[in-house]
């Protein structure tokens, strides 16, 4: 019995060996709510790696945005805390560090504030064009892929110019930066006019697909953000390649499905008229006989409201209707069929995912095109699609007219 | 371990049934005044003692009786007995005969007029009837004493539970008085099956006490479990059904109690024609119901007066409750300290704003508050109602907020601890709550030492503990543990009072029907 007693002594002291090694108060922890990442310029490269120097020419500058929880949670029960120095009454902290590795720099700046970075609550991830456009896009996810303490939907965009820019803007109706272009691009997805938001498990799916996809791209303008258009990756060594404008990521939002509403706008007897869409779905066809020539049929069934009508048109018969459907119709197939040609003649980049759709309906000619589908005989670009949309009026408002 | 204490006090048990005090004799003499002598002597002659000699009618027949003043019914006595003996006789136009044993017999069958009246032969018997409040007829003469029932004592009347108070449902609970108690369900149970096996307890107290169950229902087994259990308790005072409770239960060891106390009559009727057994003690309002499963511990009597919906939203709400009670302030901690990641963004920046200037870590921060809280909890019990509830007061509110501005804790520890303290009030079983109370704290331990990790740990072992755990042979974990599904039915849902036509079947009732086929002719 004496063995047993002891036997549960020391099993009970095994508690105390253990101690509380991961423990960390939330207090304690520097919350990053954000990163931007940026390239360096070669020349200012400083003593710090002498290896690093020539197997990684280029170093990135990582910013992070730090909240500052103090102020955060605004006046209430105050107390007397002085919260994070440099920023007085702000409710976030943004902290900047070079080096060549994104792990580096993070641990890096744990020497520089008092609090160790904490990636856990992450929302966003900006990165420079210019880190886009010489391909470094892989290597930067890599390390938010990877670490343990990373959250998958933190939103990926890129940005015009310099990255770390978007995480200065002024934030209007939140407190911080990122959590305003956060909510922004949740709003900016019911304009149509720019993607949905990407997350690091999208890219990571990207990039070991190897097509060419599209992320978000965000343009600071005058300190306030704005999400616009979206940015190309090429398949081949995913680097960005170019950009879509609005009307031409709304071009692409309704081939890939991915419009929840839009307003377009058009001429009608000389009068403007605001089409509201609410609904729109799109179906692929495709026609394999010639694989030179693959056609592909897009048909795109649109729902949606009169939103707003200038001048005398009159919503009373149905040829009227049927007018602004039909001119709604050409509207669309206007703006789709231009973003078709600028991706197919001019980046060659299969961004609306039309080679993922023959490889599920048509396997056996996207084994033979698969090698040389957006390069060489280039098969993207000499295909063919036609877009066929049809439009169904649903309701026009409360008034049939407005004058006389 | 826990059988090498169990071992011990089984030990320890049977070595105090053997040796038994024997200073007392047992004799009774044919004297009176011997009688009378020695009754004085063993009792010391205390200032409550009462005796009276006088003589039957014309007769020359001296008689004696002894009682304890303030135990009996002093009308009584007079109106009935020392008056009829009295007188009685010549009224009757009786001849007084010869004999004592006469004497005894003629006043026992033909002339006194109370209900209740025993001979006795062994002074033993004599005595604790004149403690219990009963009054002995000594005849000159004769070895035998007549008892006559007089008990009559001043006691409460019957209120309303104190513990267990009810919105809907009878405002009648049980007194001290165990002849109360009994009258109280039997009046619910006309059946003549209920049976109310009665016997002493304690060496010395020698209290009343009751087994209450109604045959044909209850499974014999567990009637002879308990009567086995309570032939045990050797003890020489029973000071409340508590101690029956801790002498008779399965684990001493375990924080959840496997005997259910009750205030409340109808709880116990309910519970007795579901098959389960209630004891009930003398000097105690309280009544216990075994066995006990843990789904019993979140049934009230009053899920089944108001209607079934809301019967089975409060059912649930307890149940969530008692997670609250247990795990809340375990979540926080782990959540606080270990796994920022879980807690949504702009609350967890809000937590840390909150808890920046604190300067303890999440764990010395919740058991402060909780040890505070049980602080003011015991503290409002002891105190006078009026001044308890101020204190309530205080310390909630005014300790509260200022621990909040002094830095020592943080305002969302407050709500944690509030939650938590209101959670473990809505359990209607008071056992049941100290049992969540202490598994808190252990809870809380573990969340502080080990995070999330902890909290699963605790929370699997709390689990085997209840799967192992039984109660007079019934697992506690039924209905789940062994699966009954026909009792689901009144477990985390009260199904409508239609749809429960069986009586519980991990009781395994004799009778299992509860509504019967219904009678055509009504």
């Amino acid at each position: 019995m004496d063995k047993l007693y002891r036997s549960i002594w020391i099993f009970c002291l095994l508690f105390l060996v253990t101690g509380c090694w991961d423990q960390n108060e939330i207090e304690e922890r520097g919350f990053v709510i954000g990163a931007a990442i940026d390239m360096v310029e070669e020349e200012k490269g400083d003593s710090g790696g002498e290896m690093s120097e020539k197997e990684l020419g280029d170093k990135y500058k990582l910013t992070y945005q730090f909240v500052v929880p103090g102020n955060f949670i605004g006046g209430s029960s105050g107390g007397g805390q002085s919260g994070g120095g440099a920023s007085e009454g702000k409710p976030f902290l943004n902290l900047t560090a070079e080096g060549t590795s994104i792990h580096q720099i993070t641990r890096k700046m744990a020497a520089e504030t008092s609090r160790k970075p904490y990636l856990e609550h992450i929302n966003l991830i900006v990165l420079s064009e210019e880190l886009a456009r010489k391909g470094y896009l892989k290597d930067v996810m890599d390390f938010f892929v990877r670490d343990h303490e990373m959250r998958r939907v933190a939103k990926v965009m890129v940005a015009e110019g310099e990255a770390s820019k978007v995480l200065e803007i002024n934030p209007q109706h939140e407190k911080m930066p990122v959590l305003f272009i956060d909510s922004l691009s949740e709003n900016m997805v019911k304009h149509g006019t720019s993607l949905p938001p990407i997350n690091i498990g999208d890219v990571h799916s990207y990039l070991l697909k190897g097509n060419s996809f599209v992320i978000p791209r965000i343009v600071v303008k005058n300190n306030k953000g704005a999400i616009l258009g979206a940015t190309m990756f090429d398949s081949q060594d995913q680097k960005m390649i170019g950009t879509l404008n609005e009307s031409e990521t709304l071009g692409l939002n309704f081939i890939t499905e991915k419009v929840e509403s839009a307003v377009l706008e058009f001429l009608m007897n000389g009068q403007l008229v605001a089409f509201e869409i609410k609904d729109a779905r799109s179906k692929i066809k495709a026609d394999v006989f010639d694989k030179d020539q693959i056609k592909f049929t897009v048909k795109i069934n649109v729902d949606g409201n009169v939103g707003e009508v200038y001048g005398d048109v009159a919503l009373k018969s149905r040829s009227v209707l049927s007018e602004i459907e039909e001119k709604t119709a050409k509207e669309i197939e206007r703006i789709i069929n231009g973003v078709i040609d600028k991706v197919q003649k001019k980046y060659k980049a299969d961004v609306f995912e039309l080679g993922a759709y023959l490889k599920q309906e048509h396997y056996k000619t996207w084994k033979q095109v698969n090698k040389e589908w957006e390069k060489g005989e280039n098969y993207f670009s000499k295909s063919v699609v036609d877009v066929q949309v049809r439009v169904d009026v649903r309701q026009i408002g409360a008034s049939i007219k407005m004058v006389k | 371990m826990l059988r090498h204490v169990f071992n011990k006090r089984l030990k320890y048990q049977k070595q105090n049934v053997e040796d038994k005090q024997n200073d007392i004799p047992s004799t009774i003499y044919t004297d009176i005044h011997a009688n009378l002598d020695n009754i004085k002597r063993i009792l010391n002659a205390p200032s409550d003692f009462i005796q009276r000699t006088f003589t039957i009618s014309d007769s020359e027949k001296k008689c004696a009786i002894v009682c304890i003043d303030g135990l009996v019914d002093k009308d009584m006595i007079n109106d009935q007995l020392i008056k009829n003996i009295q007188l009685g006789m010549q009224t009757a136009k009786k001849e007084v005969p010869a004999s004592s044993d006469e004497v005894m017999e003629k006043l026992k069958n033909e002339v006194l007029s109370t209900y209740e009246l025993k001979i006795a032969h062994i002074l033993d018997d004599v005595l604790l009837a004149i403690l219990s409040g009963d009054t002995a007829l000594f005849i000159n003469g004769t070895d035998k004493v007549l008892l006559v029932g007089s008990k009559g004592w001043a006691s409460r009347g019957i209120d309303e539970p104190q513990t267990e108070s009810l919105v809907r449902g009878p405002r009648e609970g049980f007194t001290e008085n165990i002849r109360t108690n009994t009258m109280l369900v039997r009046r619910q149970v006309k059946d003549p099956n209920l049976r109310l096996e009665s016997s002493k307890v304690g060496r010395r107290s020698k209290r009343d006490l009751v087994v209450c169950y109604v045959e044909g229902i209850v499974h014999p087994d567990i009637v002879a479990e308990v009567n086995r259990r309570l032939k045990t308790i050797d003890i020489d005072e029973v000071a409340e059904s508590g101690t029956i409770e801790q002498w008779i239960e399965d684990s001493s060891l375990s924080p959840f109690p496997q005997v259910l106390h009750t205030e409340r009559p109808d709880k116990v009727t309910s519970a007795i024609l579901q098959g389960k057994v209630a004891i009930l003690l003398d000097g105690t309002p309280f009544a216990l119901i075994a066995p006990t499963t843990f789904v019993s511990l979140f049934q009230s009597q009053e899920d089944y007066y108001e209607r079934w919906l809301i019967g089975s939203l409060l059912r649930i709400l307890r149940y969530v409750a008692a997670f609250f009670a247990v795990f809340l302030p375990a979540l926080y901690i782990a959540l606080v300290s270990f796994h920022q990641g879980m807690i949504p963004s702009k609350l967890a920046f809000s937590i840390a704003g909150s808890r920046e200037g604190v300067p303890f870590p999440a764990i010395i921060e919740a058991l402060m508050m909780e040890a505070t809280l049980e602080l003011l909890r015991e503290a409002g019990i002891r105190l006078p109602k009026p001044i308890g509830q101020t204190i309530g007061i205080v310390g909630g509110l005014v300790i509260g907020e200022a621990a909040v501005q002094a830095g020592l804790v943080s305002p969302v520890m407050i709500v944690a601890v509030a939650v938590t303290a209101i959670s473990s009030f809505a359990i209607p079983s008071y056992g049941a709550g100290i049992a969540f109370r202490i598994l808190r704290f252990g809870t809380m331990l573990a969340a502080g030492i080990f995070g999330l990790y902890g909290i699963i740990l605790t929370y699997i072992m709390i689990n085997i503990h209840i799967a192992r755990l039984k109660s007079f042979g019934i697992p506690y974990s039924t209905p789940f543990a062994p699966t009954f599904y026909r009792d689901w039915k009144d477990v985390a849902i009260r199904a409508p009072i239609t749809a429960i036509s069986k009586r519980p079947q991990y009781m395994q009732t004799v009778d299992e029907t509860k509504i019967g086929k219904g009678d055509e002719s009504s």
